[in-house]
């Protein structure tokens, strides 16, 4: 069930309608089942899977608040590995196998081989054929194993509640059902904001009050990030898809632009979910963190890297960045530092030599930005005129375009075809100012370039005029009700509903 | 007032729901302009009392092959080109079931099988097309099995603008400069539509492909087989004429395919003929690619297959 469907257009409206309607003490009850209905809509016997981690991070949490000593930290490695775990079987499992086997020469099983995956197959096929029958749903009869849908993302948000109660700053929550809740809250459950216990527990233990005012904020921000996935982001991914089938046999512009483009789209796709997560929640009162602010118009990689992603940023910077001790080594030390985590960030997205890369090359920006900047105040030069900001955007901007050619290639051979391609000019075919299916019935027309210019500059004008969630509009109740007019319409008469899953469901 | 919040919500909510309505009209009315009924074959859609002896069905091969004009000419009957450009057996089966509901039954069916026919596509390219039509119980089902929210778009007739793509929704300003679909020149006769005058060039194999079918498709076959025979509609299968079998020979189970469309027409009793032999097909000048003929080449193939159904020759098994 994705956002951008009817399913969940009724599946929200319910939920939200029942939530204000039932009593306070059964509203965590609701939400609950709501976000179990949610996950299992994608894969049914995946939450098996969740449920194993809450029992085992909900346990673990009370458990580390009652020992003293070494104990505790027993309990906080079982819970991290529980977490990780599933993470690497899942997600890299197959990876390491396969680099394995072609190093060393040897026949490790894949995850495919193992018992494991028989029985979940098997599993899966007899719960879904069953559902399929009864319910006429249309659930998947799986041939191999597919991730679970968002396991990087509530992983890394039950890792963040151990890690807290460990140390001390979040109490162990004692209902199962709200720990269970505080990870499977469904607006944030597949794709964030990664959240922190401190921020969102207490939350669920609050009486919320039907407020007009979050209801406006949580739908204007909804119909935002929809705007945004479903008139900018699936539009452009119509063209960039083309491109990237075969990014040899494309003029070197028509590759460049793709790749220019897909940071447009994937901006515009993970922000949009964000926002319609955090949308989501506000309709309810719930409060959750800010995910994007306006990483378009960073003036350098750094500035970039606190903008996007927040919550996973700030996660590797609670988590892993100060444990290695952050600022406080010497300058050397610290740009080690730095390079572990974007490391790690990188092998975060996927199981895939690219995505090491990319985590590589961010951290190769972002130190030799901290060594530019050094050497810079060494000698005095301030780097905030109007000047200096202009060729800092540039620069991040080409910088992540070039990380672009990493994270949208499917494997290390089309990245290196793609880079060729813009780098040596390449020239097979003439530049294409349109791609259009052989029918001429799809694909990226003029009409479908014309709508992503004037979207597209409406989106980056609303960016730079308002703060990330929108709330300057409260005031303005005109401009409230044009803008969400214009949006809704848009999305409408002019969204591009080819039924696309968000791109960061995929880690 | 405009400061309570719910009061701004409702406005906004009204007033896009009146501006997307007017969209929704004004882009499906600029649909239909610029369509002029020959992918959509809105005719068969639409109650009429014209009694039609003869429909023809199938895909492209059957689009800008079979003309109604030659055909009617030669055999004295009244024939419609119902084929629909890309179909498949389940949109056809769609076009066929939905024509009972709005006409009289015809007398014979003339049918082109194609190695492609029975491939079950989820995603019938121009299913947009037919969105106007979703109160005909056929349409419906064939719209609601491409995951079309027809009872939704029921009660809320606007929301059918999220089903159409760029292409769809650009013939606003197509219609804007009067450009059609169909272009001068291109004939249109009884949902017949003539295909270019271009001819090959150069002997080539087709892309490589496999005919693709289940039991769920060829039941949609044998439904099309039942409903005719339960409207005492007499049917004949052919394979369309093809450039000196490059398309056939693309295909690696072909023999696969032919086997299984003999099987069900032997079963049901139904003539199927190969016209992939025919000495036209040969001739380099009536083909504008391996499958397709030219509009030469469905001409001559018309007063051919014309020629041939009026003699009887038809009727009877292969």
């Amino acid at each position: 069930m994705v956002f951008n469907s009817f399913e969940f257009l009724i599946f929200f409206i319910v939920v939200t309608t029942l939530f204000f309607v039932l009593p306070h003490k059964f509203r965590w009850l609701h939400l609950l089942i709501a976000s179990f209905v949610f996950y299992m809509a994608f894969l049914p016997i995946y939450v098996l899977i969740l449920l194993l981690t809450i029992i085992v991070d909900y346990f673990a949490g009370i458990w580390i608040e009652r020992t003293h000593g070494k104990r505790r930290k027993q309990y906080l490695v079982l819970s991290i590995i529980a977490n990780v775990g599933f993470l690497c079987l899942f997600k890299y499992y197959d990876f390491i196998i396969s680099n394995l086997n072609d190093v060393f020469s040897v026949h490790i099983p894949y995850l495919k081989d193992l018992w494991l995956s028989e029985g979940i197959i098997r599993g899966n096929n007899v719960v879904n054929n069953q559902l399929n029958g009864l319910l006429g749903t249309d659930f998947p009869i799986l041939e191999k194993i597919i991730l679970p849908i968002g396991l990087s993302f509530h992983t890394f948000q039950a890792m963040s509640y151990t890690i807290e109660v460990y140390r001390g700053n979040q109490k162990a929550e004692r209902k199962f059902g709200i720990y269970a809740l505080y990870v499977m809250f469904y607006p944030q459950l597949v794709a964030g904001p990664i959240e922190r216990p401190q921020n969102v527990l207490h939350q669920f233990h609050e009486r919320k009050y039907f407020s007009a005012k979050n209801l406006t904020e949580g739908i204007r921000l909804m119909l935002w990030g929809l705007f945004k996935k479903v008139v900018i982001a699936d539009r452009l991914s119509t063209y960039i898809d083309i491109i990237y089938t075969d990014p040899g046999s494309y003029h070197w512009l028509n590759v460049l632009l793709a790749t220019l483009l897909f940071g447009v789209q994937v901006y515009c796709d993970f922000s949009g979910y964000s926002d319609m997560a955090i949308g989501a929640a506000k309709t309810m009162g719930y409060d959750l963190m800010t995910n994007f602010k306006r990483p378009l118009f960073a003036t350098n990689i750094k500035n970039f890297w606190e903008r996007w992603h927040i919550s996973l940023t700030s996660w590797f910077r609670d988590y892993i960045y100060i444990p290695m001790g952050g600022n406080r080594v010497g300058f050397y030390r610290l740009l080690l530092n730095i390079a572990v985590v974007f490391a790690v960030s990188g092998v975060w997205h996927g199981a895939n030599w690219t995505y090491v890369l990319y985590g590589l090359l961010q951290a190769f920006y972002v130190i030799c930005y901290l060594l530019f900047y050094k050497y810079m105040t060494s000698k005095g030069i301030k780097m905030d005129t109007l000047l200096w900001q202009a060729g800092g955007w540039l620069l991040a901007v080409s910088e992540i375009t070039f990380s672009w050619f990493l994270f949208r290639a499917k494997d290390l051979t089309q990245s290196v075809v793609a880079i060729k391609q813009v780098f040596l000019l390449k020239t097979p075919q003439a530049f294409q100012t349109v791609i259009l299916a052989s029918d001429k019935r799809d694909g990226f027309g003029m009409f479908s370039t014309l709508l992503v210019i004037i979207f597209g500059i409406f989106m980056f004008w609303i960016e730079k005029k308002y703060q990330s969630r929108l709330t300057e509009f409260n005031d303005k109740p005109v401009k409230d009700i044009v803008f969400m007019t214009f949006i809704a319409c848009a999305i409408i008469v002019f969204g591009a509903f080819t039924k696309q899953s968000f791109i960061y469901f995929q880690f | 007032m405009l400061k309570n919040y719910l009061v701004r919500l409702i406005i906004a909510l009204c007033i896009t729901v009146a501006i997307s309505y007017g969209a929704y009209r004004i882009i499906f009315t600029a649909n239909k302009n610029y369509f002029n009924a020959i992918q959509k074959n809105d005719f068969i859609f639409r109650e009429d009392t014209t009694q039609y002896d003869v429909l023809m069905l199938g895909a492209s091969r059957m689009k800008n092959t079979l003309n109604p004009m030659i055909f009617d000419s030669i055999t004295g009957l009244n024939s419609y080109n119902a084929a629909a450009s890309a179909a498949r057996i389940l949109e056809q089966k769609m076009i066929f079931d939905a024509y009972l509901i709005q006409h009289k039954a015809p007398k014979y069916l003339l049918m082109t099988l194609d190695l492609v026919t029975l491939q079950y596509d989820k995603y019938t390219a121009y299913y947009p097309n037919y969105l106007a039509y979703d109160n005909l119980p056929p349409i419906k089902e064939f719209l609601d099995e491409e995951g079309v929210h027809t009872t939704l778009y029921r009660y809320l007739p606007f929301l059918r603008i999220v089903e159409l793509n760029d292409y769809y929704k650009a013939t606003l300003l197509k219609t804007l400069t009067h450009e059609k679909e169909l272009r001068d020149g291109d004939s249109l006769y009884k949902g017949y539509v003539g295909n270019t005058t271009d001819t090959i060039t150069v002997d080539k194999l087709g892309h490589e492909a496999r005919g693709e079918y289940n039991d769920a498709t060829v039941q949609l076959l044998q439904g099309i087989i039942d409903t005719a025979k339960k409207h005492n509609i007499q049917i004949i299968f052919t394979y369309a004429p093809e450039y000196k079998d490059l398309n056939v020979k693309s295909v690696d189970n072909a023999d696969e395919m032919f086997a299984l469309y003999e099987k069900i027409a032997a079963k049901n009793g139904v003539p199927f003929h190969r016209h992939d032999s025919l000495p036209m097909c040969n001739e380099k000048r009536y083909f504008a690619n391996n499958g397709h003929v030219n509009r030469i080449g469905a001409d001559e193939y018309t007063r051919i297959y014309s020629q041939l159904f009026k003699e009887g020759k038809l009727f009877s098994k292969q």
